[in-house]
């Protein structure tokens, strides 16, 4: 039962598993780089999710995923072809933003002419390995950033305006910060326990009228959630506010991008600051705050690909 | 107010209760208007015929149904179920107004047609309306409503004969078909006008092509019609028993008043079944148990009656099994169709419920005849009828299981199928490998040897990639094939030893110690400048017991405590290499001070070692993520030790709760019965619902290795059972707190802390339950009973139901009534429980005591910025507690809230 490396985190459990269609754990590794982000990560921790993954093997024309229901497992293709109900064949990983985001499968996916087997990953098992190895949920967060920022127009249009607050005029304390976290819809979903190691990493930037909170081509080191006040957003394709509850820079932070646009307070603004490095680190142990992220974004990715926005690039 | 549901979907229980009266008005009316019309149907047929006749009038019937049901399922692809049953009414009055014309021409074949036209829309009829039935209500509000709708059924039979009586008193047998058909056409009405849209419910894809499924799908409709015919058949026979016995015994102007005083008991006792026992009684027992109910009654009964030989015997029988069909078997019967899609229902419900119906009795009638033919008296029919009960609980018993693998493919179906058969794809597996082997990427070159190595391949590693460029992997290679004890290594080594690198020279030199004498070790060392090389010669005779000066052990302890960090580092190495186990205390003089490369390193030499002593410092490596996955390694390496030591540790609340939090995860990774047991203890006792879920998380990680019987399943239902009432517990402190809550805290934070707490206890139950069953339903059911779908959450929850003993069966279903007020689910799953009379209802400063005990931090602050928010100036004692264990920010949010709370004495404390 010896790990043989410390790159390597194939649990010995999985290494026993009977496998009915024994793929090898290279094919799966292989497999998983179709993984939306996946190309990016080190063949270890692509082992460790081949180790997760099982094996499924389709008849031609057999059914995998039915369009409108929910998608629950990520799947990948390890040989022959899949089609799609759309019209889209060959695909190499189904609906796996849908499978992020909790949205449903925008097409029925079924066996190709002459069948397929796929690898199929569950929430459950993602999130086992993402506890072992953090760089998989960091590999898709910023695969998912990327697709959201190649949809500019989108991200700066996306942004919610919430009724400002009268600014507090002494620091917040930690339940304080806590709440605001709370309302923060893009952290909705995530546990309080996980907003609450968020509450204590956090700190306070004031942004006096007219102030900036962040400008264009500057790199976006963390990301920031409004407390009170509103910024005014102008980017490349337009201008956009932001208000108490909003969250901005989590796809730039996601991506590891530059600030595409800059931000400037139209009124006394408090927001409590994530720092990207601090934000990884509290991933490791609260991966839910990571997916939570991931999920918003690629729902938002999803919702402008309905609303008709193309990407401008796919990475 | 069900904020546990992610969303509801607007068909509350206002709406179910509207349908359903409704529906039961609807029934009313046409068995009324059946039984006016049935009346006068067997009034005609014995004024223009013999009685002998109508055995082939059943037969006629059955054949009829047979085209009918045929007809019915194209017609309901284009017409929705509520304008199919419009239909059948509709031409049930026309046929009645045409035939009312028709019996005027005094031929022998309208009463045939009379009976055949009325039984075929009867049997229409009652198949299209609970087809209707299934489309408006799941199958948890089927349990609760289709009683009470079937009670509209018997209370429209009874005031039918009512009315028909009460009219033949003024107009000919004739002239009721017209009121048959004004009641018929009015009934016509109600489906259109009065009921809702049924909800679509189409089969899964996925379900509809899998081959499992529809072998499943078709058995389970086979036994449904094998069922419906059975109950038929022996319907016939107890009836003809009944009346056989009767004939003898009363005299011929008796029979009319005894039938009359006979049928109105049995309606009555009907009624009173499907009003008030039926919907119980399906929802305490469920569908399958209650399917047993007609088979025991038809042995009991038959029995009673063979062996007492009485009236009284054969009078019960017929009453009891008259009163049971139905009412209770017949609401089974219904909700048995419920795992069968929309299509599959229109497709083969007229066929199963009406050609098994009449099927069944043409079978009775046909064995009647031929009792008859044989001279065989009703004692010989009542014990068929003993014997027919056999069948009959080997088809309720089927009947059961094919009702719940049915509701598995539909949850299966869903998403969640994962189950593979086909061919092995290992040589590719190998031959991509070894591909890899040659990658000029280090990553994939390194991952591809781990590996090979993994799997048991270590052999197929050529030993020429000790020269590969990259240092790395050459020393990877040096390491594994030194692990592996490879022959052809130490003449490849050799050359590496004027290697640049003094890593790999050092690899190289402990490799090539090995095949050295004693005398050359000497002498190498000696030549050798201090060094890694130098260490590795150190070490190598230390290992072989030729230090017999101690000059060599002298050395090492000297690098050990002053070496720089990679001398440290290749010292470790060299000990693991070697498996010097008479270094382990230079290694542990070493750990206090290691971390990162350095402990990782010593963690890897304490498994290779199988160094008991090292087991509280592995345990404690398993908590920071630096050195984790060695140290479970190691601890894995360790076997049964090791195991003991994580138990121990995961058992010690001292501990810190992010290391406790690891061990169920290093427990995991031992893949034995043994290690659930630990966790299972854990789950047991813990307190900490982080710990707890971690625990849950490690057993779905054994449950992946081990079969399913490894896992214990009394225990796991106990767990359930647990945290059910945990659950519980969290919503009766919810609803306390929901009384008294005010302010942001309250309203933001705790309610809906409590509410994940309580989401979290019901998923862990869940999990339980499913962790005993194959994999697939344990995501499948939690999903599924969380589902948006009111439909798939009825589905889950039957199958859970009936994965579990009933009381814990019956308390799911009571918690996760999304119709009821959360004060009513609580009573009723603690009554379920058996809980019910123990816990009060907590006060408020009580529930928010106990909050601040709890282990986390989060949990703490936040209950203490409610007490302070609403001033509990009693909770001061248990603020000074939760003072002692938090530090940084949290500590000021609680001194703050003491320093409201209990100001004064706050000031005095200090």
């Amino acid at each position: 039962m010896r790990c043989p490396s410390s790159r390597l985190r194939v649990r010995p459990a999985m290494r026993e598993a009977p496998d009915p269609l024994a793929i090898g754990p290279t094919e799966r590794a292989l497999a998983m780089r179709h993984l939306p982000g996946a190309g990016a990560l080190d063949p270890a921790a692509l082992a460790a999710l081949g180790s997760v993954a099982r094996a499924r093997q389709l008849a031609p024309r057999e059914p995998l995923q039915v369009a409108g229901r929910a998608v629950g497992l990520a799947r990948v293709l390890v040989s022959g072809a899949l089609a799609s109900s759309d019209g889209r064949s060959g695909g190499e990983a189904t609906d796996v933003l849908a499978f992020l985001s909790g949205a449903p499968a925008e097409a029925s996916w079924f066996g190709g002419p002459r069948g397929a087997v796929v690898l199929e990953i569950s929430r459950e098992d993602l999130e086992d390995v993402i506890d072992e190895v953090p760089a998989v949920l960091v590999a898709l967060a910023a695969h998912v950033g990327s697709r959201a920022l190649a949809l500019g127009e989108r991200s700066e249009r996306a942004a919610l305006s919430a009724l400002p607050r009268a600014l507090p005029s002494r620091p917040l304390d930690l339940v304080e910060r806590l709440i605001a976290l709370k309302r923060c819809a893009a952290l909705s979903g995530v546990e309080i326990d996980a907003l609450f190691a968020l509450a204590e990493a956090c700190r306070e930037l004031k942004i006096a009228p007219a102030a900036s909170a962040w400008v264009a081509g500057s790199r976006a080191a963390a990301l920031l959630v409004i407390v009170a006040g509103e910024l005014e957003v102008r980017g490349p394709h337009g201008a956009a506010r932001l208000g108490a509850g909003d969250m901005a820079g989590e796809a730039e932070v996601l991506a590891r991008a530059r600030w595409r646009s800059t931000a400037l307070a139209s009124s006394p603004t408090l927001a409590l600051v994530l720092p990207r490095d601090r934000l990884l680190d509290l991933w490791e142990d609260h991966p839910a705050i990571g997916l939570a992220l991931v999920r918003n974004v690629a729902g938002a990715i999803l919702a402008a690909h309905r609303a008709g926005f193309a990407p401008k690039a796919l990475s | 107010m069900r904020a546990l549901f992610v969303a509801v979907d607007g068909r509350g229980l206002a709406h179910d209760r509207r349908t359903a009266w409704t529906a039961g008005a609807l029934l009313f009316v046409f068995l009324g208007a059946h039984t006016v019309l049935e009346v006068a149907r067997d009034a005609l047929f014995l004024t223009h015929l013999a009685a002998d006749e109508l055995p082939l009038t059943y037969l006629g019937l059955a054949g009829l149904v047979t085209v009918a049901s045929q007809l019915d399922a194209r017609l309901s692809r284009r017409l929705d179920d509520r304008w199919a049953l419009a239909t059948t009414f509709g031409a049930g009055a026309v046929g009645a107004l045409v035939f009312r014309g028709l019996f005027g021409l005094d031929a022998r074949w309208v009463p045939h047609g009379f009976y055949l036209w009325t039984g075929c829309i009867a049997s229409l009829a009652v198949a299209q309306f609970w087809r209707l039935g299934a489309g408006l209500f799941t199958v948890a509000s089927a349990k609760r409503f289709f009683g009470p709708v079937g009670a509209g059924g018997a209370l429209g039979a009874l005031a039918g004969a009512g009315l028909a009586a009460f009219a033949q008193r003024s107009m000919p047998p004739r002239d009721l078909l017209v009121l048959g058909a004004i009641l018929l056409a009015g009934a016509a009405l109600v489906p259109v006008l009065a009921l809702p849209v049924p909800a679509p419910r189409p089969a899964p894809p996925l379900l509809r092509r899998d081959p499992v499924a529809r072998a499943d799908t078709r058995r389970h409709l086979r036994l449904l019609f094998g069922a419906v015919a059975l109950t038929a058949l022996c319907a016939t026979l107890v009836d003809y028993a009944f009346k056989s016995s009767i004939d003898r015994a009363l005299p011929t102007e008796e029979l009319g008043p005894f039938f009359g005083r006979f049928y109105l008991g049995m309606n009555l006792l009907s009624l009173a079944i499907q009003v008030l026992i039926a919907p119980l009684v399906l929802r305490v027992f469920g569908v399958t148990r209650v399917l047993w109910t007609h088979p025991i009654t038809l042995l009991l009964g038959a029995l009673g009656a063979a062996l007492a030989g009485g009236l009284a015997a054969v009078i019960l029988l017929r009453g009891v099994d008259g009163a049971l069909r139905q009412s209770l078997h017949r609401s089974a019967l219904e909700l048995l169709q419920f795992p069968l899609s929309e299509a599959q229902r229109r497709r083969h419900k007229a066929f199963v419920d009406g050609l098994g119906q009449r099927a069944g009795q043409a079978l009775g009638s046909l064995a009647i005849l031929g009792a008859s033919l044989a001279g065989l008296g009703p004692s010989a029919v009542v014990l068929a009828i003993a014997v027919l009960a056999l069948p009959s609980a080997a088809l309720a018993l089927a009947l059961g299981r094919s009702y719940v693998e049915l509701f598995r493919h539909r949850l299966r179906a869903g998403a969640l199928d994962t189950s593979a058969v086909g061919p092995a794809l290992d040589l590719a597996s190998l031959e991509a490998l070894i591909v890899s082997l040659h990658s000029d990427r280090d990553e994939e070159l390194l991952s591809a040897l781990d590996l090979l190595v993994a799997h048991g391949r270590g052999h197929l590693v050529p030993t020429v990639l000790v020269h590969h460029q990259s240092a790395r992997v050459a020393l990877r290679v040096l390491d594994l094939l030194a692990e592996a004890g490879r022959a052809d290594l130490p003449r490849n080594a050799s050359r590496l030893e004027r290697h640049p690198d003094p890593e790999i020279r050092a690899a190289a030199a402990r490799i090539v110690a090995r095949t050295l004498s004693a005398s050359e070790l000497e002498r190498r060392r000696r030549r050798e400048p201090r060094g890694a090389v130098h260490d590795a010669l150190l070490v190598a005779i230390v290992a072989r017991s030729l230090d017999h000066d101690g000059s060599a052990r002298r050395a090492i302890d000297e690098r050990a405590r002053v070496g720089t960090a990679e001398e440290r580092l290749a010292l470790v190495r060299a000990i693991r290499v070697d498996r010097a186990s008479s270094l382990l205390p230079v290694l542990h003089a070493l750990a206090p001070r290691a971390d990162g490369s350095l402990r990782r390193e010593l963690a890897r030499a304490f498994g290779a070692l199988g160094d008991a002593s090292s087991l509280p410092m592995l345990v404690r490596w398993v908590g920071p993520r630096a050195a984790r996955a060695e140290a479970r390694a190691a601890l894995a390496a360790l076997g049964s030790v090791g195991l003991d030591a994580a138990a121990r540790a995961l058992g010690d609340t001292r501990l810190p709760r992010r290391l406790r939090a690891e061990l169920p995860g290093s427990i995991a990774l031992f893949g034995a019965p043994e290690a659930a047991a630990v966790l299972f203890d854990a789950l047991d006792t813990e307190q900490d619902g982080w710990i707890r879920y971690k625990c849950l998380r490690a057993l779905r990680r054994l449950r992946e290795t081990l079969p399913e019987h490894a896992l214990d399943r009394r225990r796991l239902l106990a767990g359930a059972r647990r945290s059910l009432d945990r659950a519980c517990a969290l919503l009766a402190q919810r609803i306390v707190l929901r009384t008294e809550r005010r302010g942001a805290v309250g309203v933001e934070l705790l309610e809906p802390l409590l509410l994940e707490k309580e989401q979290q206890a019901l998923d862990r139950a869940v999990q339980m339950i499913a962790l005993s069953h194959p994999l697939d339903l344990v995501n499948g059911l939690v999903l599924g009973v969380r589902s948006v779908d009111r439909r798939v959450r009825a589905e889950s929850l039957e199958l859970l139901a009936h994965l579990v003993d009933p009381p814990l069966g019956r308390a799911f279903a009571a918690f996760l009534d999304e119709r009821a007020e959360d004060d009513v689910r609580l009573s009723r799953t603690r009554t379920a429980l058996g809980t019910a009379a123990a816990p009060r209802a907590p006060r408020h400063e009580q529930v928010v005591g106990e909050l601040l005990r709890d282990p986390s931090d989060a949990v703490r602050v936040i209950a203490a910025a409610y007490a302070a928010e609403v001033g509990l100036s009693a909770l001061a004692e248990p603020l000074r507690h939760a003072l002692l264990t938090t530090h940084g920010g949290a500590r000021e949010v609680i001194e703050h809230a003491l320093s409201v709370v209990a100001p004064s004495r706050q000031t005095r404390h200090a």
